[in-house]
Formats: structure tokens, C-alpha cells, sequence
């Protein structure tokens, strides 16, 4: 860990509530100016991470540095962190100036220049002229940008969102997602992201932690992330890929041969470095699934069920050893139908091998 | 198929406003009647009203009902909401115990608590009067604060006091700047409910007033001993009209949402 670029560092987190450990020696760096989502399913932690660094919830191990400083007991009100919150938390008897303008009425800027402050910032997330409307007469995007700029007003080292954008409705999600990586790019302000949303996540993030069980699962670049998954979990979770479960035969140069039900396919090594004999587990995007007439090499499938959503085809099959596997094609019309028989196949770049979470 | 009615939440429903406003009803007309006599109609006639504004006891009387309904009601607003906030964060395994104790008091017979309150203001060895009717109705006029300021806070979404640390304040400026705003028609509502309570109470003034004060409610229980007099409906029906209001106002700022 590099302490002069990192602004943020939480080192060895643990938290518990009652018997359940949320979150277990969790280590995280963050680069200043950087965008890292935190990723993950609901109960796995994230918010509660985030609570942490903001000092609404006090660790029961493990330290909070910012700027290298030691932050952990300090409270919310002294460190240099605002968050966004899940469900914007705006004060709901002040009006939009009031709101955006409290923590500059509390560090007793001079009232002129907090006016001036806040229609910027209400400018720069294109709210301008709605200082004296009422949280109430916003819509839910309008009250979003609200909070988003009553939290950037204070220039924090670094700033907290919560699933900013999860009671939007898409449309607005995909604008918000452009608007708030324009923001961020702009005010070179440190963004620490909670979605659940893997596409949110590849879309806007530096980095992207994959959070399971109170751990990080994996962390890393987006590509990384979708490329390479290290294990099962945040290959399905990811990249919703298949995982079909096989014994390793033989690695070969940086591909692994695996057996697999009903025969022998390759797929790239990965994290992975499984002996001859060891279980293996080899993850598959749906759409990297082709699907070959019954007598070509591949394993050999019945296809289960044929169904049309968003666009795609998804093709539920079924292999030999009685596991499910999805396989989706573009447009109405693959031919197939339900009882056909077909040869599973892939190229060996598009496989990989994982390991178990 | 479409259900039939039954008659019989009718008849029930009538009975039991019949049994509540009916009593009501005839004495504000009675309140009216010229005749002195407490059941022979002799007219209307606002007489009553006229000698009720002369009768100098039953204003002093009033003037202590109010200034003491006020004192308690205040009082147990501050104590009631400091009560209730400093449960609302209480995470003790105690707490269920201590709101079920605090609240206690509104289930126990009034009775009870009269003989109780002049039982240990006796041993204290206070003057009977003021101060022990101030006591008194404190006392039982808190739980009244606590229950509705608890509810309103329990309905009060944490993130926000959250948020007010987030952007800087301590937790005092927290508190005064976004909770209590927030929990105010509560609070407001609380403490008319408890001035109501405080105004109209006879059971609980009997044990813990003194000779000199006298209450309103306590004036009319003792003059009807000497027979119920037209001049008392007048005054029961002014009584009923400010408890009217002010229950229609506590109604209105206990529903009063900030969503």
C-alpha cells in the first residue's frame, strides 16, 4: 500500500453485530481522484463498509486512515467525508437552499458567499434557480442531484454514495450514471460507489471491489473483473456466466484442458492452478456458448426450453450430468427447440477457469 | 353475491353515541333554559351564561385550572420528549422495561395515584397546594408526551439526523436543527393532550390540592354536591367547547406529516 497517493485506507476492518461478523478484515486502498464501486448483493456488507468510513459506525477491529491519518474514533461531523445517502436524506423542512447550504452554515461561512456557493454547485448538477423549492415538489432525480450537491458544496476529501441512483427508474439511471462520472472527472473529488448493479459498476468505475460474505471476493479494474474472474461467485455475479464443473486433465501453457460431462474443452487458466485429477470449475458467458449440430466435438446437450427477453434468446439446456447451462443468441429465431439435441461448444479464450468461493 | 349488511353494527353504534352525546346534548340545551329548575324548560335564555361571568369563586377557580394546566403541560413536554429521545437511542435490554414502567401510569386507576401522590408529598412534608397540583399533574401528564413524541420518532427516518452529522454538525446541532423540527407537531400535540388531561382532571386535584387552591374541576364537583345548577351547564358546555378544540387541535398536529 502506497501511502502517499492513497487517501483513503481501511486496514483490517472487522464488524459484528451480535453473533454475525458483517465485515471480516477487510483491506482497501483508495487512490485520490479515484472512482472504486464497492459491488455487491444486498446483506453482503457494503453499506455498512461505507457507514464506517464515514464514522456512523464505529469497527469493532481494524483502522480508518485518511490522508494517512488515523480517523477511526473520530466523529462523522470532524472528518472530511459526506455521503450520499441510499434514500437522499434530505431535510424535509428546509427548503433546496437550506439543505445544500447547511454544512457551509456550519463551517459559519458568511451568508453572501454561501448563496453563491450553492447556486454553483445547484448549477453544476443542473438544478439551477430551485434554491427555495421544497424537497417535497422535487421529483426523485431532481431530489438526487439535490443531494448530491448539498454532499460536494463541503469539497470532501472524499465522497460516500449509497446506491445513489436505486430508486431511479433506468432511463434516468443511465443519464445519472454519465452526469455523475462527468462530476466526478470534473471536480477530481474521490468517489467511493455502493451498487449492486454489476452494468453500473463496469460502466462508471476505476476499480470495482466485488464484495461476498463480508469480504472482498476480488477487486480490480473493470476488465479485470469481467475477464478474469477469480472464482465462481463473481463470475456469475459479473458476468452472469455459467459454471459447469469438471476435473482438470492437463494444463496446458496458459489453457487448462478439463474434462467435463460428456467431454474434453479448454479454457483459459485464470487464477486457477489445478493439478491433473483436482476439481475444476470453468465459467462460460451465456453468449460465448455456441452451439454446434449433435455429431461435431463438444459436450453433447438437450435443449430444454427455448424463451425471448430483452432482445435475446435464451436457450436453457441440459448436460449430461443433469446440470443447466444457458446459452443466448441475438434475434427471435435460433431454429431451436425444445428436445433438440445439440454440441456444446467454446472457443478456449472465452472459458475460464475459476475457483470455488 | 353481494353481502348483506347486518343491522346490528347499527343498532350498536347508536346505542353507544346515544349513551355518549345524548347526556351532552341536554345539557348544553339546558345551559339555555331560562327556568331555574333543573328539569321543568322555561325557555331560552342566556342568563346562566350572564351569572356565570359575575360568579368571581368560579373565575379564580379557572384562572388556577388554566395556570396550572399550562405549568404541567410545559413540563411534561420538556421532561416527556427528553424521555422519549433519550429512549429512541437507548439500546439497553432494560429499555422495553423502562418505557412499559414510564407508561405505566396512564393504565393505573387515578384513584390510586391521587392517594399515592398525597401519600409521598406527606412525607416530603411539601404545602399542599400549588406546587403539589403542579407535581401531580406533571406526573401523570408526561406519559401522555412521551408515547405520542416516541411514535413520531420511531416514524422518523435516521438517516437524516445522519446526514446533519455527515455535512458537520455535533450531535446537539443535530438534534436541534433537524430532529427536533421534525418531531415539534409531536411534541405539540402531545402537550395540548396533556393541558386537556391537566384541565379537566377532579380525581387526582382532590388529594393533592390544599384548602386555599381550588381547581375548576374540583369547584363544580363540590357545588353539585349543593345541586347541579343551570349555571353549571353553562359552564360544562364552555368547558366542553375548549376541550373540543383543543383535542381537534392535537388531532390536527398529530396528523400532520413531513413526508
Amino acid at each position: 500500500m502506497d501511502n502517499r497517493s492513497s487517501i483513503l485506507q481501511v486496514q483490517n476492518i472487522v464488524k459484528r453485530f451480535g453473533d454475525v461478523t458483517v465485515l471480516d478484515h477487510l483491506n482497501l486502498s483508495v487512490d485520490r481522484g479515484e472512482f472504486v464501486t464497492l459491488l455487491g448483493a444486498s446483506g453482503c456488507g457494503k453499506t455498512t463498509l461505507l457507514r464506517i468510513i464515514a464514522g456512523l459506525e464505529t469497527p469493532d477491529e481494524g483502522t480508518v486512515l485518511l490522508s494517512g491519518q488515523d480517523v477511526t474514533d473520530w466523529a462523522p461531523n470532524k472528518r472530511n467525508v459526506n455521503t450520499v445517502f441510499q434514500n437522499y436524506a434530505l431535510f424535509p423542512h428546509m427548503n433546496v437552499e437550506a439543505n445544500v447550504g447547511y454544512g457551509l452554515r456550519l463551517k459559519k461561512m458568511a451568508r453572501p458567499q454561501i448563496q453563491k456557493t450553492v447556486s454553483e454547485a445547484l448549477a453544476l448538477v443542473q438544478l439551477p434557480g430551485y434554491e427555495k423549492r421544497h424537497p417535497q415538489e422535487l421529483s426523485g432525480g431532481q431530489r438526487q442531484r439535490v443531494a448530491i450537491a448539498r454532499a460536494i458544496v463541503n469539497s470532501p476529501d472524499v465522497l460516500l454514495l449509497d446506491e445513489p441512483l436505486g430508486a431511479l427508474d433506468l432511463q434516468l439511471r443511465r443519464q445519472m450514471q454519465i452526469e455523475l462520472k462527468r462530476l466526478q472527472k470534473q471536480l477530481g473529488i474521490t468517489f467511493i460507489y455502493i451498487t449492486h448493479d454489476q452494468e453500473e459498476a463496469i460502466n462508471m468505475s476505476d476499480r470495482i471491489a466485488v464484495m461476498y460474505g463480508g469480504t472482498f471476493a476480488q477487486t480490480g479494474t473493470p476488465a479485470q473483473i469481467y475477464d478474469e474472474p477469480i472464482n465462481d461467485y463473481v463470475a456469475t455475479f459479473v458476468g452472469n456466466s455459467n459454471i459447469i464443473r469438471g476435473v482438470a486433465e492437463a494444463a496446458d501453457g496458459s489453457y487448462i484442458k478439463a474434462s467435463l460431462p460428456g467431454g474434453t474443452l479448454l479454457a483459459r487458466k485464470g487464477a486457477v492452478q489445478a493439478a491433473a485429477g483436482a476439481d475444476v470449475l470453468i465459467a462460460v458467458r451465456s453468449e460465448n456458448i455456441d452451439l454446434l449440430p449433435p455429431e461435431e466435438a463438444g459436450l453433447p446437450a438437450e435443449v430444454r426450453e427455448v424463451a425471448f427477453g430483452g432482445g435475446m434468446q435464451r436457450i436453457t439446456l441440459l448436460l449430461q450430468d443433469n446440470s443447466e447451462i444457458v446459452a443466448s443468441r441475438h434475434g427471435i429465431d435460433s431454429g431451436l427447440q425444445a428436445g433438440d439435441r445439440v454440441s456444446v461448444y467454446w472457443d478456449k479464450d472465452k472459458a475460464i477457469a475459476v475457483q470455488k468461493a | 353475491m353481494k353481502k348483506k349488511a347486518s343491522v346490528f353494527p347499527k343498532i350498536y353504534l347508536g346505542v353507544i353515541l346515544a349513551l355518549t352525546y345524548v347526556p351532552i346534548i341536554i345539557v348544553i340545551i339546558y345551559s339555555f333554559n331560562a327556568s331555574k329548575s333543573a328539569t321543568a324548560w322555561g325557555g331560552w335564555s342566556l342568563d346562566w351564561y350572564a351569572k356565570l361571568f359575575r360568579n368571581a369563586d368560579l373565575f379564580d377557580a379557572l384562572k388556577n385550572s388554566v395556570v396550572l394546566a399550562l405549568m404541567s403541560s410545559l413540563a411534561a413536554g420538556v421532561i416527556g420528549t427528553a424521555g422519549a429521545v433519550g429512549m429512541a437511542r437507548c439500546k439497553s435490554r432494560l429499555a422495553g422495561a423502562v418505557e412499559y414502567v414510564s407508561t405505566l401510569p396512564i393504565m393505573i386507576p387515578e384513584i390510586i395515584l391521587g392517594m399515592v401522590f398525597m401519600a409521598f408529598f406527606t412525607l416530603l412534608g411539601l404545602k399542599f397546594g400549588m406546587l403539589t397540583l403542579f407535581l401531580g399533574h406533571t406526573s401523570f401528564c408526561i406519559p401522555y408526551v412521551y408515547m405520542i413524541v416516541k411514535a413520531r420518532l420511531v416514524g422518523l427516518d435516521k438517516s437524516l439526523p445522519e446526514a446533519a452529522r455527515d455535512l458537520g454538525a455535533s450531535g446537539f446541532r443535530a438534534f436541534w436543527d433537524v430532529t427536533l423540527p421534525l418531531i415539534m407537531p409531536g411534541i405539540l400535540s402531545g402537550m395540548l393532550l396533556a393541558f386537556a388531561m391537566s384541565l379537566d382532571d377532579v380525581v387526582i386535584s382532590i388529594f393533592v390540592t390544599g384548602a386555599r387552591t381550588v381547581t375548576l374541576p374540583v369547584k363544580i364537583y363540590t357545588q353539585i354536591k349543593t345541586g347541579i345548577t343551570p349555571e353549571i351547564n353553562a359552564l360544562c358546555t364552555l368547558m366542553l367547547l375548549a376541550t373540543f378544540v383543543l383535542v381537534t387541535l392535537s388531532g390536527i398536529l398529530g396528523k400532520k406529516r413531513n413526508s
